[in-house]
């Protein structure tokens, strides 16, 4: 190596550990510090009790988890301000105990770790996209009851051998479910269709899963499942593909907004007029920002996001305006995929009467019907996870046209 | 052939090209810092991302016509080069660590400063030039083909001014020999100013345009001096013939791999063919050996 | 006097590279600065064309103090600097070599004049004019080097071990060549270690040791000097 080669080696090596560090959206770790289960119990008639929760506050999901995180923690103060859970003729207060998963297997696998054997949780909840295989294995060993936030089927994630796991939204597979049922009623021109979703190790499963379901409704899939690289910094290639297709519509089955909107974007660029249709965990009014007020047109939305439904029940209301107050005044929820799951283990632990997460699962399993923000969720899933864990329920569906999002009604979401 | 394939193939080709003159644009402006000053500038990224936010700002805040958008990014850039020079480079001239403790800084700085400054993580410039090309049944956007035509001219003009001009041949005589080029009385300040305000005007214009075909991020420039860098190694750093000639190797990669490839396989087939490239020729395609 | 070099002492860090040295030339004369490797003679050189900041001493031009003068406005005042090992620009064409000597220059004409002259003058040049200056052999190089050094249009021209890696033969062939400059009215400063070739051109000597003017006067005190034939002639 010569002598200026050295350097140059050595700046870049260094170059791309800054970059690395400067890509991370949030850089300081949000995580509370484990504290004890119950706070002086002889003066307070209230003891605390602590459930964890397991999010990627780092990493590529770092600043989309920081606002979920944020949503859970609003649904534990509606929980503790409506007067906590009553267990065993003993009133308790929530008390949220969050560990990063850094957006990584490994992370995640960690935070599993951390919550079951330092903090001494019983229940945890999350995280989020594909890393629920990192936190369902160990629940099952240590008989600690898991309500997911996400689920892109991968094996280890959600099946019959996970029996203390659950998901407390039915997440991409729901999302999918409203708005292959939205297109087949209000689209009857569209026969083919071209599928994308990003190549995270979902497609042999979550892809094949929701190809099948587009087959079963009677639609033509458009060659095979288009992946793209999450990190690609030009998607057009993917547009051309899509384009290339020819079908009809095409459907965004789950992914975050940049590359979703960008292939929006590239297709509108090049005079595509073909029908996009999301369901992903992102805000409709979002896809604008990406893609351009001009080019988000002809989409069709359906996810977790609540963009403005006429009629929120007391609790969605409430939860939006609290949620709208901590983050300053302006915005939109996100997809409440931790909050979900925080109001429905704290149903749970009212109908068990329990702490103890044999009995709240059996709980769980035998009922059919569970509240959520959104309404009444149904707990089904045998078809689609191989066993009844699964909480789906009814999604708002978004129309946006010249960059305007609209809402145009509650689908009935139910995952079989 | 099969429609579908025309379709694929010409959307390809012409993305392929955009991609190839922007990162050239990018990597050009880089090996002209180094070549002229001996500066490896990592911020180069961050002064493209710099440049996109303005123009954005000019073009949807200020409401301003978008091209004159454009010519105030590259304005207000390009002065920055000159305060780069002055302030950044010449205090630590030679010294190739602290210059890299200083972009590194520089880079903090200004990813942050956008990133807290910004409403949102993700933002689009509207599109510069409306309207669709139909060729039979090939529609293209016009705004692409624009891009192409001024990444070409620009590239075009930066090698006449380097070949043809006066000031050019001062340039490459500074690059070639220092202490030689200062015996001829050239004031290398100057021609070093004047790089640093070709480097920063180019990449300021190529992340104008970015930001209205890909979109704005304050993390855009990380992505994209990723791609600089791949073109320098796989180029030779300092050769402009290695950036042109890498430039349009690593944008057609980026525009061909994914009509094949999806996810991560993309970004490791693309270092295996550098790396393939790299076992055959160590230096770089058009890579001297440095001197000692 | 067109050069004045008054007690300039000048410091690398805490080494001293000169001290106290004083050289004179007179208007139109040759005059050669021998010494030993490190002796400090090629600091002289950079001192005078701005490279390197004296720590005292004062340096005059034609009636002007030029130390701390930028190396632009030392070539434009006429002092250029053929540094020791040629320093061309290798990539470029011999021709784009000589251009840049006229960095400073606006007359175009003149330009385009001087370069036919010195075609004249070095024919070899000629030939080779769209070479680059790196495919040029070690005597043709130094041809450039001294050309592109008068496309400046000096008054005084620093020479700087111009007969260093060259071949005994191609070393004779430098003697017309700086006599022919010196006859064109510019001020020679011929700093060598080829006391040979300085003998023969110079009019007036010094001598440096260690950064010290140990020897100064008429070259034909150098050419009986015992000192100096010990040390450098082998006698």
């Amino acid at each position: 190596m010569t002598k200026k080669g050295f350097p140059f080696l050595l700046a870049a090596i260094m170059l791309a550990a800054i970059l690395a560090l400067t890509s991370l959206p949030g850089c300081s770790s949000k995580t509370t510090t484990a504290t004890t289960t119950t706070t002086s119990a002889s003066a307070q008639p209230i003891k605390t009790y602590t459930i964890g929760l397991c999010a990627e506050l780092t990493g590529f999901l770092g600043a989309y988890n920081t606002a979920t995180v944020n949503e859970a923690q609003i649904a534990v103060d509606m929980v503790n301000e409506n007067g906590g859970i009553m267990v065993g003729g003993q009133n308790y207060l929530l008390k949220l105990v969050v560990e990063d998963g850094k957006s990584t297997l490994d992370g995640t696998t960690a935070a599993a770790n951390k919550l079951i054997f330092s903090d001494n949780v019983k229940f945890i909840l999350g995280p989020d996209a594909y890393f629920n295989s990192a936190v369902s294995g160990l629940c099952e060993q240590n008989k600690i009851m898991h309500i997911g936030g996400y689920c892109t089927m991968q094996p280890g994630e959600l099946d019959s051998t996970t029996t203390y796991s659950f998901l407390g939204q039915g997440a991409s597979i729901n999302y999918f479910t409203g708005v292959l049922a939205y297109l087949k009623a209000n689209y009857p021109n569209v026969k083919k269709v071209a599928l994308t979703m990003p190549d995270d190790g979902s497609i042999p499963y979550f892809g094949k899963a929701v190809q099948q379901m587009v087959q079963d409704a009677g639609y033509t899939v458009a060659g095979s499942i288009i992946g793209y690289d999450n990190n690609a910094v030009d998607f057009s290639p993917y547009a051309a593909k899509v384009m290339a297709t020819q079908a009809d519509a095409v459907i965004a089955c789950s992914g975050v907004v940049l590359p979703n909107g960008s292939i929006l974007k590239n297709m509108r660029d090049a005079g595509s007029n073909m029908l996009f249709v999301v369901c992903n965990s992102v805000i409709p009014s979002d896809y604008v920002k990406v893609a351009g007020t001009k080019e988000s047109t002809g989409v069709v939305d359906c996810s977790a996001c609540y963009i403005g439904a006429p009629d929120p029940s007391p609790i969605l209301q409430e939860m939006i305006t609290r949620y709208i107050r901590s983050i300053g005044g302006t915005g939109a929820l996100v997809t409440l995929e931790y909050a979900n799951p925080v109001w429905e283990l704290a149903q749970l632990f009212n109908k068990a009467n329990s702490f103890d997460p044999a009995v709240v699962k059996t709980t769980f399993e035998n009922m059919s019907s569970i509240e959520t923000f959104y309404g009444t969720g149904t707990i089904s899933g045998l078809k689609t996870f191989g066993i009844k864990h699964a909480v789906s329920y009814q999604l708002p569906i978004t129309t946006i046209d010249n960059g305007v999002p609209t809402f145009k009604q509650w689908e009935p979401a139910l995952v079989p | 052939m099969a429609e579908s394939t025309i379709l694929l193939i010409v959307a390809t080709i012409v993305n392929a090209l955009v991609l190839s003159s922007m990162y050239i644009l990018l990597a050009l402006g880089f090996t002209f810092l180094f070549n002229i000053m001996g500066i490896l500038n990592f911020a180069h990224g961050v002064i493209y991302m710099i440049g996109a936010y303005i123009c954005f700002y000019m073009a949807t805040v200020v409401g301003i016509n978008q091209w004159l958008a454009l010519l105030i990014s590259v304005a207000v850039v390009g002065l920055f080069g000159i305060f780069m020079e002055r302030f950044i480079f010449r205090p630590f001239f030679g010294n190739i660590n602290s210059i890299i403790v200083v972009c590194i800084g520089l880079i903090t700085v200004l990813v942050n400063a956008v990133a807290i400054s910004q409403p949102y993580n993700v933002q689009v410039t509207p599109a510069f030039v409306q309207g669709i090309l139909k060729v039979g049944i090939v529609s293209l956007s016009w705004q692409r083909i624009v891009f192409f035509l001024i990444g070409v001219s620009l590239l075009i003009l930066v090698l006449l001014f380097i070949n043809k001009t006066k000031q050019g041949l001062q340039m490459r005589a500074v690059a070639q020999d220092l202490e030689g080029a200062i015996l001829q009385g050239i004031n290398v300040h100057f021609v070093s100013a004047l790089a640093c305000v070709i480097a920063c005007a180019l990449a300021a214009t190529a992340g104008s345009l970015m930001g209205s075909y890909l979109s704005l991020t304050p993390y855009m420039g990380n992505d994209i001096m990723i791609k600089v860098l791949e073109i320098l190694v796989l180029g030779g750093i300092g050769s402009i013939n290695g950036v042109l000639f890498a430039g349009l190797i690593v944008g057609t990669l980026d525009a061909v791999l994914p009509i094949w490839l999806s996810g991560t396989a993309t970004q490791a087939i693309m270092m295996l063919i550098i790396i393939v490239i790299l076992l055959f020729k160590p230096q770089g395609l058009f890579g001297k050996e440095v001197r000692a | 006097m067109i050069l004045s070099i008054k007690n300039i002492s000048l410091y690398y860090g805490k080494a001293m590279a000169l001290d106290n040295v004083s050289i004179e030339i007179e208007d139109g004369s040759v005059v050669t600065m021998i010494g030993a490797n490190g002796a400090g003679k090629s600091t002289v050189l950079r001192a005078l064309s701005g490279l390197v900041k004296i720590n005292s001493g004062e340096i005059w031009f034609s009636g002007k103090r030029i130390d701390g003068t930028s190396p632009t406005n030392i070539v434009k005042m006429g002092i250029v600097h053929v540094p020791e090992g040629r320093r061309l620009f290798p990539a470029l064409s011999v021709m784009s070599n000589l251009e840049l000597g006229a960095s400073l220059r606006k007359d175009k004409a003149g330009i385009k004049k001087d370069m036919n002259e010195i075609f004249e003058h070095f024919p070899r040049l000629l030939e080779r004019r769209n070479q680059s200056a790196g495919t040029l052999s070690g005597g043709e190089q130094q041809m450039v080097a001294i050309a592109r050094g008068l496309m400046a249009k000096p008054k005084l021209l620093l020479l700087d071990e111009p007969s260093l890696g060259l071949s005994p033969i191609m070393v004779d062939e430098l003697v017309p060549i700086i006599k022919n400059i010196n006859q064109t009215g510019v001020s020679v400063l011929l700093v060598e270690q080829n006391i040979g070739l300085a003998l023969r051109v110079a009019t007036k000597g010094y001598a440096l040791q260690v950064g010290k003017v140990v020897m100064q006067g008429d070259i034909e005190l150098f050419k009986s000097s015992d000192i100096v034939k010990r040390a450098y002639l082998g006698d």
